[in-house]
């Protein structure tokens, strides 16, 4: 029976009948909103492409366990994958093997075998290129696979994408946790995969410091100070309640402004660079002023980026929120939020559907919470009596947005930010109180 | 039983709730409470106060009226954070020591009000009309103000220490104005433009404001009534803050009482013709001697000791006090009585501001209540001003203090302090954020 298995690998191999049309995929993997699974294997064939011409890509899949949760499907959905990224004559296996089947593989084309794994809270694959080996007319005789010739991993936050390959979360409050000490003026957070370990980076932007930690586990370790002088000179017109944005943009950039500096500044790879706009629009583009209020209408944030979406009404917003949402098919779609300041009421978007929701406080962050594709809008409560505040997780299916859950914050919520998704639980909601930063998770 | 994850948020609750109680501490030393929700914009403050219409001059340091409202139309080089800290206001960084002195940078881009847009010669104009005037007080014992040559937007103090020179511009009589200014028509880069009215005047958000426009969209100030009418207008709800009290016959229905800073000190002055009685320290002894109850209800502070005070034997006299501050008069009157017996009677005499800043200067007069504007926070700076009230010279060397409460610095000085103003009364329940009274932050809920 073994033999004969041996022997089909062998022919199917030789044979693939389904090759991935050849396209400029490679130029495709540029970098920009997508799926976990998608950019992990954009960046994978981009890494292996030239030692693996014609190649067949084959899923490893480990039975699910504690250890390894992702179901075995993950396997040959990243073989298809990065198959289709390669293009060019690249095929996909169309099973997901375990690493014992792997030494029957007997190809005349380069092999990559792709592995997909869970690395605490982000997903890690690797590939490893083997070169083409004849087929042996008695399997008994096949020699061992060898070692790879080349052998590559990368690692992206979890989202929808890759967590459909994994049990499901509940949006639920599990815990309160306080992170550590924060300056006493926040006025916007961030927290996203900024260097691309999947360690979750935490950015809280105060009046005079921008300060950069990380949050692994239930673990804050704070890190870097930039005084933000720095940065960008204060505006000439700076506003007695400043309004304030931050967000890590898929391209693992931190762009923060507020309105007490003359622009916002993307920070990306340890270097600052001052962008046009006052504030960054989270989820993509960037926000001008509008008197006391931010304008409806998102702005480029630098003359050569493109505005991303339409004007989200007429009337001027005093709190803005974004993300980018990716949904269980890898598309990534860009969702904002903001707060109109004649009534307090916060309308979200995502370019197909809108919704409403009448009344918010001024704090406002958005992000899959559960990973199922849907965003969750999280808003604090529209109070000036930090002992009355609190924070509502708000789902948004279509155009309706549905409480989840509340939590009371009688420390009062001055920032909110919601991180990427974690493994095993709802996707952490970091806040800037007045106690200090906490997490929700 | 619990299970496991409400265990859990239970202990996270407990956590933040003990935690609350510890930063609550920590907040009230450290910096004010910051908003959470949004302050909502727009909206009309309406005040009636029983001042006269006059000049809003911001380096005045003689008429409550300014010490009142200039704070919202004039702003400062720096700032002082709640433990006395200086910081960049209007200026770009803390003073800076340079080659020959220490160095001031306006912020770059700053306009007035009225689209003045300013710089280093505004700055030095600044500086050297507020020496001249209330801004000796801090300003006298550093050099003049240059222009410097290497700089547009800065200022030189030669051979001066630069914290001197912060803590010195965090006065708010050192605000900083146009060339040109002039207080009948103020324009400068606070939170409100002030516009002369028939009543008074009208602060208008300022959209060119420095340190950000203001949250209200104006302020309808009226001016002249006297202190029953300012509180007849609360009373009958066509003003929105009570001035010391919440109505005149009767409280109105859902006022809020509230205390505001302090804006300087109710003094009075022996002139030359008290003879003896210009003696140093002797009207300190009369303001000792002037019986505490009637004074407290004109909204003045009293201080902590009552003192035996010396009662007046100088003869008929006239108090001269300020017409336009109605308030004022209401205490010379108060004072009067108290100096008065049958065998000599103290006469208020109320006269024109600028009739009371010539014999103020000129020493000729018996007897003065007059005002003199905090220039800062209590100690040193309360020191310098009341040094000043009486002889600015006094302030360019000013001694070592053993006291900086303010009737032991005035023993030495031919002025006594009688307590010390503080805005008090009641306000309408929509008004908010009335303490400090910086009106930039005032808002009035929906």
């Amino acid at each position: 029976m073994a033999r004969l298995a041996s022997l089909v690998l062998a022919l199917s191999l030789t044979a693939a009948p389904c090759r991935a049309a050849p396209a400029d995929h490679l130029a495709a993997c540029a970098r920009g909103p997508s799926g976990a699974l998608s950019e992990l294997a954009c960046k994978l064939a981009r890494a292996v492409a030239a030692d693996a011409p014609n190649a067949v890509v084959v899923g490893v899949a480990a039975p699910p366990s504690s250890a390894t949760p992702f179901k075995p499907g993950i396997a040959v959905d990243m073989a298809v994958k990065v198959a289709l990224a390669l293009g060019h004559g690249a095929s996909a296996w169309p099973l997901g093997e375990d690493r014992a089947r792997l030494g029957r593989f007997a190809s005349p084309r380069p092999l990559v075998v792709v592995e997909t794994r869970l690395a605490g809270d982000a997903v890690e694959a690797s590939a490893q290129v083997f070169a083409p080996r004849a087929a042996a007319s008695e399997p008994r005789t096949l020699a061992p696979i060898g070692d790879p010739l080349l052998r590559v991993a990368e690692r992206h936050a979890l989202d929808a994408e890759a967590r459909r390959f994994l049990p499901p979360v509940p949006i639920a409050l599990r815990e309160f946790i306080r992170l550590g000490a924060s300056d006493g003026d926040v006025v916007a957070l961030a927290c996203g995969d900024l260097d691309g370990t999947g360690v979750f980076s935490v950015a809280s932007v105060g009046r005079t410091f921008v300060t950069f930690g990380t949050l692994a586990s239930r673990k804050y370790t704070p890190g870097a100070r930039r005084e933000e002088r720095e940065l960008a000179p204060v505006a000439p017109v700076p506003l007695r309640e400043p309004l304030a944005a931050a967000w890590i943009t898929p391209e693992r950039a931190l762009d923060f402004g507020s309105s007490d500096r003359a622009h916002a500044t993307r920070f990306a790879a340890g270097r600052a660079l001052g962008l046009d706009a006052r504030l960054p629009w989270p989820g993509g583009g960037c926000a001008a002023l509008d008197g006391l209020l931010l304008s409806p209408r998102p702005t480029a944030c630098t003359k050569d980026e493109p505005v991303r979406s339409e004007a989200l009404g007429s009337e001027p917003f005093d709190a803005i929120a974004g993300g980018v949402v990716v949904g269980r098919d890898g598309s990534a779609r860009v969702v904002r939020a903001a707060r109109r300041a004649a009534d307090g009421s916060v309308v979200v978007a995502d370019g197909s559907h809108s919704a409403r929701l009448e009344h918010a406080g001024a704090q406002l962050a958005l992000g899959d919470l559960d990973g199922d594709g849907a965003p969750e809008l999280v808003t604090s409560l529209d109070t000036l009596d930090p002992k009355a505040d609190g924070i509502v997780v708000y789902s948004l299916t279509g155009s309706t947005l549905t409480e989840r859950f509340r939590v009371v914050v009688p420390a009062g919520v001055k920032a909110l930010a919601v991180c990427p998704e974690a493994a095993d639980r709802m996707a952490p909601v970091v806040m800037a109180t007045g106690l200090g930063l906490w997490a929700v998770r | 039983m619990k299970n496991r994850s409400a265990t859990r948020v239970d202990r996270g609750r407990r956590a933040l709730f003990t935690a609350l109680g510890a930063a609550a501490a920590e907040a009230f030393v450290a910096r004010p409470a910051q908003p959470l929700g949004r302050a909502p914009l727009g909206g009309t403050l309406r005040l009636s106060l029983p001042f006269a219409r006059g000049p809003l001059d911001p380096h005045a340091a003689d008429d409550p009226l300014v010490a009142l409202l200039a704070p919202a139309v004039a702003d400062t080089l720096f700032a002082l954070d709640a433990e006395q800290n200086p910081h960049p206001a209007l200026a770009a960084e803390l003073p800076r020591a340079v080659t020959g002195g220490t160095r001031v940078t306006l912020r770059a881009g700053l306009v007035t009000a009225r689209g003045k847009a300013l710089d280093g010669r505004d700055l030095v104009f600044s500086l050297i009309r507020a020496r001249a005037r209330g801004g000796a007080a801090v300003l006298a014992e550093l050099p003049p103000p240059v222009r410097d040559p290497s700089e547009p937007l800065a200022a030189l103090f030669p051979n001066a220490d630069a914290k001197a020179v912060a803590g010195a511009l965090a006065s708010p009589l050192c605000a900083l104005v146009p060339r040109g200014f002039d207080p009948k028509s103020p324009d400068a880069t606070g939170a409100f433009r002030a516009v002369p009215s028939p009543t008074g005047f009208v602060l208008e958000r300022n959209p060119n404001a420095a340190r950000g426009p203001a949250y209200l969209a104006r302020v309808e100030v009226a001016l002249g009534g006297d202190l029953a009418e300012a509180l007849r207008a609360f009373e009958s709800e066509h003003a929105d803050i009570g001035w010391l009290g919440a109505g005149l016959y009767r409280a109105r229905a859902g006022a809020v009482p509230f205390q505001g800073p302090n804006l300087g000190w109710v003094v009075l002055r022996t002139g030359h013709d008290a003879g003896r009685w210009s003696a140093p320290g002797l009207a300190q002894d009369l303001a000792d001697g002037v019986p505490h109850a009637p004074l407290a209800q004109f909204g003045l502070v009293l201080p902590a000791t009552a003192r035996t005070g010396t009662a007046w034997g100088g003869g008929n006299a006239d108090l001269l006090v300020a017409a336009s501050s109605p308030q004022l008069v209401e205490l010379a009157k108060s004072v009067a009585a108290a100096f008065s017996t049958q065998a000599q009677r103290v006469s208020v005499r109320p006269v024109p501001a600028t009739e009371l800043a010539e014999r103020r200067g000129s020493n000729r007069f018996a007897l003065m209540l007059d005002f003199v504007r905090s220039p800062g926070p209590p100690g040193r700076a309360t020191l310098l001003a009341l040094l000043a009230a009486a002889n600015p010279a006094l302030a360019a060397r000013p001694p070592r203090a053993p006291s900086y409460d303010p009737t032991d610095i005035a023993r030495t000085l031919p002025l006594g302090v009688l307590g010390t103003l503080r805005v008090s009364g009641a306000r309408a329940p929509n008004v908010h954020a009335l303490d400090g009274f910086q009106l930039g932050n005032v808002f009035i809920a929906p």
